[in-house]
């Protein structure tokens, strides 16, 4: 019995350690303590590299061998040292698969502080594996992850995964540094590429140069970076960047996907290739066809049937993410919203450039980068995915029309936050063409509001407040508008500062004033509160509006510039009538801060004994600023968000 | 009838449908009764040598209780409760001694059986934070308990104990514990009741104005917590260290806008069996016109708004304990400026003083010093849905007595 349970554990010991559907070299791998030929224990760690570090990646070699346009195959090993309970998520292993790549093997092995290893990833190991589903609903890419037990930090978790593509329309950048608190002691990548092939590449954030060379009819091309520290954590103001840190970018110059091939080389081709990617795949069923000719054939204008058709459109139709193989990139036919009434951006704006098509309105399906923040930007000689969403250009003459597919309340002609002001890649039949989207900027993206208040003489509160609402303010107050009513009134009870109030009839009116979206809202209230009583004094808290811009926190420190995204106006008026005359003995004090990035000014009268008056106006101007400037921009927010122009009045009852 | 399984070893389930059952399954069934008094020498040693320190019952708990606290204890780990049997008391000590780490429920275990060698009597006592349903005495529901702490029997009375955090208080579990029925283990088991009014909490403020000129004015703020808050913040710092900054930041905030801090000291932040003290010094503008300055009367708010928001409200109101707020503040005055006005005392309370608030502003003139002292006191912590409106219309009441402003004007003496 005993030389079985002697030969079955030895079995088990060297079955460990890897999961792979091959067992060849499980000895010599045990043997390997490191993937690149150095140890890891901690206290070699340079110290440059520990400040304010939650964990360090010691080593990692990436190595993508692309055989051909259909065959990618994808190395990594890495290994990290996990410094502290902060650092715990960077050793959590996370690989993506799905019908466009697969898994080929995973390796993992645990190491503690003094570098001996103390577990490793076995056949039995428990791998999570599990599809993502936060925004998708139909969605076939899966994730494996495991996670390795620990007992006390530092300790160090290596990793080895093999994967591969079966095309190389996306080849994975390089960028080791992870997070602000993640620091690199050493990465390299090696490219691997049939010499008659090209590649085209870009580095960001270093000076350090991909090398490039020939050897064997393979072009290899190498890159290494080490010693990256830690950087301050970015924050609201961080000018977005495709990459924050040391990186490369890689681009397949021509590219191959269900058989149709294309190139990459430019953004012309660029274009061209998503355009024909997507194309022949309009045709609408009968029924539809005939609904929109009854909707349209009355119309006299090109721009009276693009609203109408948009209108039909959202109101028919709803979003939803399917990312299916390469439904990721290319869109379902027209039939397929028209029969289901869903689909993702590219559906639904291939669906409204059918509609459009049936009535000989000729529209461009463009590739954005959808977000408030710009994350991605296009680089005019780098051709890269730089985009997360598709929206509808119509040509009209000098009157372009943007249409966003995907809401079902945008005006027509309206883009919001979400995808205006940015660089776009329209899709053309001719190739693909850089265009810019249109931009809200402060007069255009307004908020005008007067409070009429009287105070009787039980210090109660009533009145109304006028409010209009356009551009990109109009964005945010539309969100809210189109919850539940029971979740409006809520809203309407809480959005004011006096204490306890409550809103009666509210009247919301929505219009549209040259393509720019309005909401005009009449609110009337009562309440309490913000008034107390010394004798003959009053002491009055008089606000009744409220805003606040993006909190900045103090950073004298700061190099990096930052940015100011959003270009608005606030202008705020209340008036607010006491019972009784009253003499002034302190109003709120005027302000005037007039910066690059924005202004703020406030001024308080008292009036006839009995009025007073706040105007307070803020104009934020969009754009980037050097790092010097944001000591004020910080003394600035501090003001308006501890609502400065309001603080308390002190009057004095005459007799 | 409610039925409640929990796992036992061997893969058995056991259905404990009263709590005398569970009481029983635990004391007796899972040897804990057994257990406590199994013998050790070398833990038998350690406590002699506490117990040395102090050999009043008073002083034996603390020094037992200081001594489990600052061991390696996990306070985000914990066994399942209900597999608490044969648990071995030898191999958890010596784990502990060596440094290990122990989660919760071993710790204030450890806790337990080192009092009663110490010969304190002492009960474990399944509780239900705040987090969960609270349990009910009709049966015991094995998801709505999730911790184990202690109760010491002490000469003054009972006293509930829990090591399993370095930052807990000596005396009182933390506020979430305080969460309705809780169960006592012993020979006889027994529950009780924990709510919010057993434990109080008091925090000052001191805050000393002075060196006014025309235009500005020194001010040292002194904020004293109270040890349940004190205890609360130590925690949270200690579990996410981006909350330390977090926290002092939003005190920053609620001082008068435009405020600089100069200086700001943190005492005991790492004692938990004192008060966590707050300092700050910094210069202020003040609001003026041409012959009087504005102060506010109160500085640091007890609130910087409403804490109750909402128009209507679909449950009771609960109060994390019982709490007083005092602020204090004195201002020294130049000579050739003085009060306005005088100002009369002002006070109410809720509920039949179940709040209470009071505000007296006073000026000695031989010393030229104003005072502002102002007392909120939460004397009993739950309130009915009925009661909102009005216990939101007194918080806003007092809200708007310390938004008053301090009137000073100028004179021509020197």
């Amino acid at each position: 019995m005993r030389p079985l349970i002697i030969i079955l554990t030895t079995i088990l010991i060297t079955a460990g350690g890897q999961l792979s559907a091959q067992d060849n070299d499980i000895t010599k791998e045990h043997k390997v303590k490191s993937v690149v030929g150095e140890d890891f224990i901690c206290s070699k760690i340079p110290d440059s590299l520990l400040k304010e570090a939650n964990a360090v990646l010691r080593s990692s070699t990436t190595s993508i061998n692309i055989k051909s346009l259909l065959e990618v195959e994808v190395t990594r090993k890495y290994a990290i040292t996990v410094l502290n309970k902060d650092g715990d998520d960077y050793a959590k292993l996370a690989v993506s698969y799905s019908p466009l790549n697969s898994i080929i093997s995973i390796k993992g092995w645990q190491f503690d502080k003094d570098g001996k290893e103390i577990a490793r990833l076995k056949k039995n190991s428990t791998i999570k594996d599990y599809g993502y589903t936060s925004v998708s609903f139909f969605d076939d890419l899966r994730f494996k992850s495991f996670k390795f037990e620990h007992t006390s930090y530092p300790y160090t978790c290596v990793f080895e995964v093999v994967e591969k593509y079966n095309h190389c329309f996306t080849i994975p950048s390089w960028d080791p540094q992870e997070a602000h608190d993640f620091s690199v002691q050493k990465a390299e990548i090696t490219v691997t590429y049939p010499a008659d092939m090209k590649l085209n590449y870009r580095t960001f954030h270093t000076s350090i140069p991909a090398v490039l060379k020939t050897e064997n009819e393979q072009n290899i091309l190498t890159m290494s970076i080490s010693g990256l520290k830690t950087y301050p954590k970015q924050d609201d103001f961080t000018v977005p960047e495709d990459f924050n840190t040391p990186a490369l970018a890689i681009m397949a110059d021509k590219v191959e996907l269900e058989s149709i091939q294309g190139s990459l080389s430019t953004w012309k081709d660029f274009g061209k290739f998503f355009y024909e990617l997507n194309a022949k795949r309009d045709d609408l069923p009968g029924n539809v066809r005939k609904t929109i000719h009854q909707l349209t054939d009355t119309c006299t204008t090109p721009s009276a049937k693009i609203k109408l058709l948009y209108e039909y459109l959202q109101k028919n139709t709803r979003y939803v993410n399917i990312s299916l193989g390469i439904g990721g990139w290319q869109t379902h036919e027209a039939t397929f919203v028209a029969e289901k009434g869903y689909g993702d951006c590219k559906a639904l704006s291939n669906y409204m450039k059918s509609l459009l098509k049936e009535v000989n309105i000729t529209a461009y399906q463009a590739l954005v980068y959808g977000g408030s923040r710009l994350n991605k930007k296009m680089i005019n000689d780098f051709p890269y995915h730089a985009f997360n969403h598709v929206i509808l250009c119509v040509p009209n003459n000098q009157d372009t029309i943007w249409l966003e597919c995907t809401s079902n309340n945008l005006p027509t002609g309206y883009l919001s936050s979400f995808t205006s002001n940015r660089n776009v890649l329209l899709l053309t039949p001719d190739g693909g063409f850089m265009v810019k989207t249109p931009a809200y900027k402060a007069n255009k993206s307004m908020l005008n509001r007067s409070a009429i208040i009287t105070i009787n003489d039980k210090d109660e509160w009533q009145g109304s407040v006028n409010a209009q609402y356009s551009g990109y303010l109009w964005d945010m107050e539309a969100n809210k508008l189109e919850q539940d009513k029971d979740k409006i009134v809520n809203y309407m009870n809480s959005k004011f500062s006096i204490p306890t109030y409550k809103v009666g009839e509210y009247n919301i009116t929505k219009s549209l004033v040259n393509k720019i979206p309005v909401i005009n809202e009449q609110i009337p209230l009562n309440g309490t509160g913000n008034i107390s009583r010394n004798g003959s004094r009053m002491f009055l808290v008089p606000q009744v509006l409220q805003f606040s811009i993006e909190k900045a926190k103090d950073n004298e420190t700061r190099t990096d510039s930052f940015e100011i995204v959003h270009d608005y106006q606030i202008n705020d008026t209340t008036i607010i009538n006491l019972t009784g005359n009253y003499i002034s003995e302190k109003l709120c004090s005027e302000i005037n801060i007039d910066q690059p990035f924005g202004s703020y000014h406030s001024k308080a009268t008292f009036e006839n004994d009995h009025t007073l008056k706040i105007v307070v106006s803020y104009h934020q101007i969009e754009g980037y600023y050097p790092a010097k400037m944001f000591v004020d921009y910080v003394k600035m927010s501090k003001r308006i968000n501890a609502n400065a122009a309001y603080s308390t009045v002190v009057l004095n009852k005459k007799s | 009838m409610q039925l409640t399984g929990m796992g036992i070893p061997g893969n058995l389930t056991r259905f404990d449908n009263t709590w005398a059952k569970f009481n029983q399954d635990i004391w007796e069934h899972a040897n804990l009764a057994y257990t406590i008094h199994s013998d050790n020498k070398f833990l038998n040693h350690v406590v002699d040598s506490i117990m040395a320190l102090d050999y009043s019952t008073v002083g034996k708990a603390t020094n037992i209780y200081k001594y489990v606290r600052s061991l390696n204890i996990n306070h985000e780990t914990q066994n399942d409760l209900t597999e608490i049997d044969n648990f071995d008391l030898k191999a958890l000590f010596n784990r502990a001694i060596a440094g290990k780490e122990l989660n919760s429920t071993e710790g204030n275990l450890l806790l337990m059986c080192m009092l009663m060698k110490a010969k304190v009597k002492t009960d474990p006592v399944f509780t239900g934070t705040s987090n969960k349903v609270s349990a009910t005495e009709k049966f015991p529901v094995a998801d709505r308990i999730n911790h184990l702490a202690c109760m010491a029997h002490l000469i003054d009375g009972p006293v509930f104990l829990d090591a399993s955090n370095k930052f807990n208080v000596l005396g009182a579990l933390p506020p979430e514990h305080y969460n309705g029925f809780a169960w006592i283990v012993n020979d006889t088991g027994i529950g009780i009741v924990l709510t919010t009014d057993l434990i109080k909490d008091k925090t000052i403020f001191n805050v000393k104005i002075h060196d006014i000129t025309d235009s500005n004015a020194q001010v040292e703020v002194v904020q004293k917590l109270g040890m349940i808050t004190s205890g609360a913040m130590r925690r949270a710092w200690d579990n996410k260290k981006e909350t330390k900054e977090i926290m002092l930041n939003a005190f920053k905030e609620s001082l008068p806008q435009g405020v600089t801090i100069k200086e700001r000291i943190i005492e005991n932040e790492d004692n938990p069996d004192a008060n966590l003290v707050i300092k700050y010094s910094f210069p202020m503008e003040f609001e003026k016109s041409a012959n009087s300055i504005f102060l506010n009367t109160n500085i640091v708010k007890f609130f910087k708004a409403n804490p109750f928001i909402a128009e209507t409200r679909k449950n009771p109101i609960e109060f994390p304990c019982q709490s007083e707020y005092g602020y204090y503040m004195s201002i020294t005055l130049p000579a050739n400026i003085e009060p306005d006005s005088t100002y009369q005392p002002f006070s109410m309370d809720f509920d039949n003083n179940g709040i209470t608030y009071k505000r007296n502003i006073g000026y000695i003139p031989e010393q030229h010093v104003l005072t502002v002292n102002s007392v909120l006191s939460i004397n009993n912590t739950v309130y009915e849905t009925n009661q909102y409106v009005s216990l939101r219309s007194f918080f806003q009441k007092m809200l708007d007595d310390c938004n008053q402003l301090l009137i000073l004007k100028k004179s021509n003496k020197k």
